[in-house]
């Protein structure tokens, strides 16, 4: 009986081994944010995002280092840095995510909604992105845009500048995806 | 037999949460390994007065306005200057700093007092994960192209005001490296975290000319500053310089330079208010002829208000 129990038990392990799930990686991820500004834009362009995708399970993970942001002036890129996201505390900006409906098997290019946690200075918020997924020879990639509101994330503009700096940015991406060896 | 089963059950659940860890934990194994440089130690290039380890990327340039406000004391119950305006008296430089490279800079100035000031600096070394302090050098100099009469010709300091004593200078001013002085510093910065950062800079000062005999020729200097972060966009600061005793001028008692002060910064608009015992800028000035010391007396109490705009010449393309 119980040499049974345990052979039960041991069973979803092997099963677990044996089905090893498919992942493909980016890691030269482009995002780039964009905001309307009276005074100036600002453009911020980081192409070092990391991004693990798993067509299986249609689940998606991207990280990316708030540093890696170039600005176009170099004064903008500090102040980003050290006075509004702060990336000596928090050095990165994680999503974690699910593709709804997601069709493994299609070729080509479908528009899904990606439903996932985007988390920005330690503060995590639910995020729902459309994006553009295409798959071609084995490779996908993954491409969108959203708005992201500051306050949602506790960005402080000085009260100066409250005017001329808008309160939601827009975020685009482009993940190209390969096959991931491990 | 009981514990073989606790065990088995142990090892199954171990196994079952290593292989339900998350994707986004996985995709830490793949972040590459950054050298963690520490950034933004201070985040001006001055910390109030005097130069900090910092220095802009290549293409700013950094126009600056720096004005200094002080109140005359009555002098033997008689009121030598009055000005209902702001201030007794006012100081101004105007100057620029330029970056060069990434780790070059160079600045100079022109002050009201008829001082001209110039610098050099390179950041050496930069904090970082394995490297726990940063080092920037600056060699720079002042010359006058008028006599600076800061010091009572007694040799009293408190007789600074009294215009029955006539002021002189510490320097000769028969030629140009009569009224030339130069100076090297060494800054070490550390940023604690977030918010502290402190900062030594040992310095030597080397004088063109000494007007009197005792005085030393090259001074030796050491200065502590620091900022503590208040705000996103606002920090506190303070300086001190401390000048041994061997190093200190004979002829007049000389006091260490103070402020104490906050910076306020935003785009590309950088400000700093704050106190200090003197009104001269150049560092060979400031560091061994300040003859007052730090206290909120009329004359003694200066108010400082450093203004910078930045100008980016060269811009990074996307």
């Amino acid at each position: 009986m119980k040499k049974q129990l345990c052979l039960l038990l041991l069973l979803p392990l092997l099963v677990g081994f044996s089905s090893k799930k498919e992942k493909y990686i980016s890691r030269n991820g482009k995002v780039t944010f964009f905001s309307y500004a009276s005074a100036e834009n600002i453009e911020a362009v980081n192409d070092q995002a990391l991004s693990l995708f798993e067509p299986d399970t249609n689940k998606i993970a991207v990280s990316i280092l708030m540093r890696a942001f170039q600005f176009e002036k170099s004064l903008m890129q500090e102040h980003f840095n050290d006075s509004y996201i702060e990336s000596d505390l928090y050095p990165k900006a994680t999503f974690e995510g699910q593709i709804v409906n997601f069709d493994s098997d299609f070729s080509g290019t479908q528009t899904k909604v990606i439903k996932g946690d985007f988390t920005l200075r330690g503060i995590t918020r639910p995020l729902k992105i459309k994006v553009d997924i295409t798959k071609k020879n084995n490779k996908y990639i993954i491409s969108g845009e959203t708005q992201v509101n500051i306050k949602d994330f506790k960005i402080n503009v000085p009260q100066i500048l409250a005017n001329r700096i808008a309160q939601t940015v827009k975020v685009s991406f482009n993940f190209k995806y390969d096959y991931h060896e491990k | 037999m009981r514990n073989n089963l606790l065990i088995t059950i142990l090892l199954y659940l171990g196994v079952i949460s290593i292989q339900s860890q998350s994707l986004l934990d996985e995709l830490q194994f793949e972040e590459k390994a950054d050298t963690k440089i520490v950034h933004s130690t201070f985040k001006m290039i001055r910390i109030g007065m005097f130069h900090s380890v910092e220095t802009r990327k290549k293409g700013v340039v950094e126009l600056n306005s720096f004005t200094r406000f002080w109140n005359i004391p009555e002098v033997n119950g008689q009121i030598v200057e009055s000005n209902n305006f702001a201030a007794d008296r006012m100081s101004i430089r105007l100057g620029a700093d330029i970056a060069i490279t990434n780790q070059f800079t160079i600045g100079g100035g022109w002050s009201n007092s008829g001082v001209l000031d110039g610098y050099f600096k390179y950041r050496i070394l930069q904090q970082q994960k394995k490297v726990p302090l940063s080092f920037t050098g600056i060699i720079g100099g002042s010359h006058r192209s008028k006599n600076v009469n800061n010091i009572p010709r007694d040799g009293n300091s408190s007789s600074i005001y009294d215009a029955n004593v006539p002021n002189t200078s510490i320097n000769l001013e028969n030629s140009f490296y009569d009224k030339t002085n130069v100076f090297a510093q060494l800054l070490i910065a550390r940023k604690v975290n977030h918010n502290l950062s402190m900062q030594i800079s040992p310095t030597l000062i080397f004088r063109g000319s000494n007007r009197f005999e005792n005085n030393p020729d090259t001074h030796f200097a050491i200065g502590i500053g620091g900022r503590y972060r208040v705000g996103k966009h606002t920090a506190l600061f303070s300086e001190y310089f401390w000048l041994p005793e061997s190093s200190a001028l004979e002829n007049i008692e000389t006091f260490g330079a103070y402020s104490l002060g906050v910076n306020w910064e935003v785009s590309k608009v950088q400000i700093q208010l704050f106190l200090t015992n003197t009104g001269n800028y150049a560092e060979d000035l400031v560091i061994t002829e300040t003859p007052v010391n730090f206290n909120f007396k009329d004359g003694h109490l200066f108010f400082g208000w450093n203004f910078s705009y930045a100008l980016h010449l060269k811009k990074h393309k996307n």
